[in-house]
């Protein structure tokens, strides 16, 4: 089953953090062996609960059994090319953008752009204000800098 | 010249589309996004590079760069929407250009073009394609009586390097320009010091005001060296719509064949014959296709005559691009190696030259000459190769080998030196009707200088000789006319 249905991007929202996911996620594929823990505590080591009951849910979706390992560690794996083909939507402001702000735009663009979409924010302080928004090719300059 | 009003931000504004370098492979980058680029459109890098879209995948856009700098994963790329286009009419004549259009050098103040056009058209069809009829004088005896060219062939000049073959095409636009031909010399990844070698030379000759250069030189980007022979084809099509003949010599296509595999592999195209891609045949084909004679307004035609030039290796003209070339070609001047170590200038060799329609544009003249020196010169040869056995030489046989020197001395030619091809016919007749027979080679080369000095200075004497050769039905009829008058033309050049 596609990850379409289950919207990892919402429990990160910017590249930053969904880039260090992807990675964590990789370790935790590695440790899968090596450790004696079972998959579900192993992910629950290291990830919150909302991300572990997402990648939970993934696996259910699959109709992977968890108590096997070589299966979690092949659909771990199909998580992980999944995600990657995830697109940014690059947004450049002025100032640094508070957490409410970012969550407020990520709302706005997933009902725009639809799901699967990260935020890769870049503060390029010559703009001077508004945003500079590119999104799979397609670039607009809303930037004060454009303006004047 | 279009490049120069390009402007990053500015088509990024407008276009509204954006890629990101993804992979970089020396001078070619596969770029994301950019949705709507299209095949040769120009793209342009945040870091002020131009590049050429070369084909497009479902996840990446391959972009040939324009330039030799180092490029980073990640750089910004706008569209332009626009493909590449190049200065074209009377204001360029006269200059050296870069295959972007730039003009590098101009003897005079540089004037600024008004006219651009795009380098890739459509090559004519049948249709807008007529018989050569019209016959191109080389000015290299050599040539125009043995190997005869006409206006609209597409003649592949090959040899080894350093016998002869610059010397040919220089010969050959000296005298079509004197014609008042528009002559285009693309020079491809050529040394500068050559290019200025080749400039100088026609500036020397007088001959710039109807001459353009287009030259890359080897430490140029790879695009730069793949688009000259296109820029300079694009160049000569602008000045075909406007009625009037060019000539182009592309020098050469062999080296422009290594350049373009260079790109295709970097592009990791899948290597065929000695490593060429699989469409080097195409794109030679598709350049040399655009030349040759088209209809003009009122049934008249106007041509491209194209003189790609290939580098052969120890005489070897079966290599893969020579043969691709050959097949493309109406013909080809082998310079041969050989002939030029014995001393022979030029040193074609004629029996493996070749001209496919060049002599159906002969007068009935000119090919009674082609005729009799055909058949008198493979006799020549097989006589030499006798008196390698050390025989006894009887008169027929010693009277053959003396007129077939004398013939070749007639075909030595310096460097830059042409020769009117009526000048050309009247000396070969009289040393047909042996006049040269008691002369020295020397005495040939006297004549042959004299008379041309004559026909270019002397209007009375220009017009005898015309209204003679013109005069006559065929060869036979002007040999019978020269001997009448043998002694008065003599009299005339020994003078």
């Amino acid at each position: 089953m596609p990850s379409e249905s289950i919207d990892f991007a919402r429990l990160f929202i910017t590249r930053e953090r969904f880039e260090a996911f992807l990675e964590t996620l990789e370790q935790a594929r590695r440790e899968l062996f090596t450790n004696q823990t079972t998959p579900s505590d192993l992910l629950a080591k290291h990830f919150p609960s909302e991300v572990v009951a997402a990648i939970m849910q993934y696996f259910s979706a699959n109709g992977i059994n968890t108590s096997d390992i070589s299966d979690v560690d092949s659909d771990i794996k199909k998580l992980l090319v999944d995600l990657n083909s995830y697109k940014s939507l690059k947004l450049a402001t002025a100032i640094d953008l508070s957490e409410h702000i970012v969550k407020e735009l990520f709302m706005w663009v997933s009902e725009k752009v639809g799901p699967n979409v990260i935020l890769d924010l870049r503060v390029k302080p010559y703009i001077i204000g508004g945003a500079e928004i590119s999104y799979n090719g397609k670039y607009i300059d809303c930037s004060i800098r454009n303006k004047i | 010249m279009i490049t120069n009003e390009l402007d990053f931000a500015t088509s990024l504004n407008e276009i509204k589309e954006i890629g990101y370098i993804e992979f970089v492979s020396f001078q070619i980058v596969y770029v994301s996004g950019l949705p709507g680029a299209r095949p040769h459109e120009l793209v342009l890098l945040e870091t002020g590079e131009l590049g050429q879209v070369m084909s497009l995948s479902r996840d990446f856009v391959e972009v040939l760069i324009f330039s030799k700098n180092a490029i980073n994963v990640g750089t910004k790329v706008a569209r332009t929407n626009k493909v590449l286009e190049v200065p074209v009419g009377d204001e360029i004549i006269g200059s050296v250009l870069s295959p972007l259009g730039d003009i590098v050098y101009t003897p005079g103040e540089p004037k600024t073009p008004v006219n651009f056009a795009k380098i890739d058209s459509s090559v004519p069809g049948i249709k807008e394609r007529r018989k050569i009829t019209q016959s191109l004088e080389t000015g290299v005896a050599v040539v125009d009586l043995m190997i005869p060219l006409g206006k609209g062939q597409r003649q592949l000049v090959i040899g080894d390097r350093d016998t002869g073959k610059s010397d040919f095409f220089m010969q050959t636009i000296l005298s079509q320009a004197k014609m008042g031909t528009v002559c285009i010399y693309a020079g491809i990844a050529k040394k500068k010091a050559e290019i200025k070698k080749i400039v100088g030379y026609f500036e020397k000759s007088k001959v710039m005001d109807k001459m353009i250069v287009v030259a890359s030189s080897a430490s140029d980007p790879l695009a730069f060296i793949y688009l000259t022979p296109f820029v300079a084809m694009t160049i000569a099509e602008s000045f075909r719509d406007r009625g009037i003949d060019t000539l182009l010599v592309l020098d050469d296509l062999t080296n422009h064949a290594k350049y373009y595999r260079e790109i295709a592999l970097l592009a990791k195209r899948f290597p065929g014959k000695s490593s060429y891609p699989g469409d080097i045949f195409y794109t030679h084909s598709r350049l040399l296709e655009r030349a040759g004679n088209f209809v003009f307004k009122d049934d008249k035609t106007v041509s491209i005559s194209c003189l790609p030039v290939a580098e052969t290796i120890e005489g070897d003209i079966s290599g893969y691009i020579q043969t691709n070339i050959m097949s493309i070609t109406d013909g080809h001047v082998f310079f041969d190696k050989d002939l030029f170590v014995s001393g022979r200038r030029p040193a074609i060799n004629y029996f493996l030259s070749v001209t496919r329609v060049g002599r159906q544009t002969q007068s009935k003249i000119r090919w009674g000459i082609n005729h009799e020196l055909n058949t008198f010169l493979s006799l020549y040869e097989k006589s030499q190769n006798f008196i390698h056995f050390g025989a006894e030489l009887n008169e027929g046989l010693k009277s053959t080998l003396e007129i077939g020197e004398k013939i070749l001395s007639f075909f030595d030619q310096p460097m830059g030196k042409t020769f009117s091809l009526n000048v050309q016919i009247i000396v070969f007749c009289l040393l047909w009707i042996g006049t040269f027979k008691d002369e020295s080679s020397s005495k040939i080369r006297f004549v042959v200088e004299r008379a041309l000095a004559l026909y270019q200075t002397e209007k009375g004497f220009k017009d005898d000789i015309d209204n003679l050769i013109n005069g006559s039905a065929d060869f036979n009829d002007l040999l019978s006319k020269t001997r009448t008058r043998q002694k008065e033309l003599m009299t005339h050049m020994e003078l």
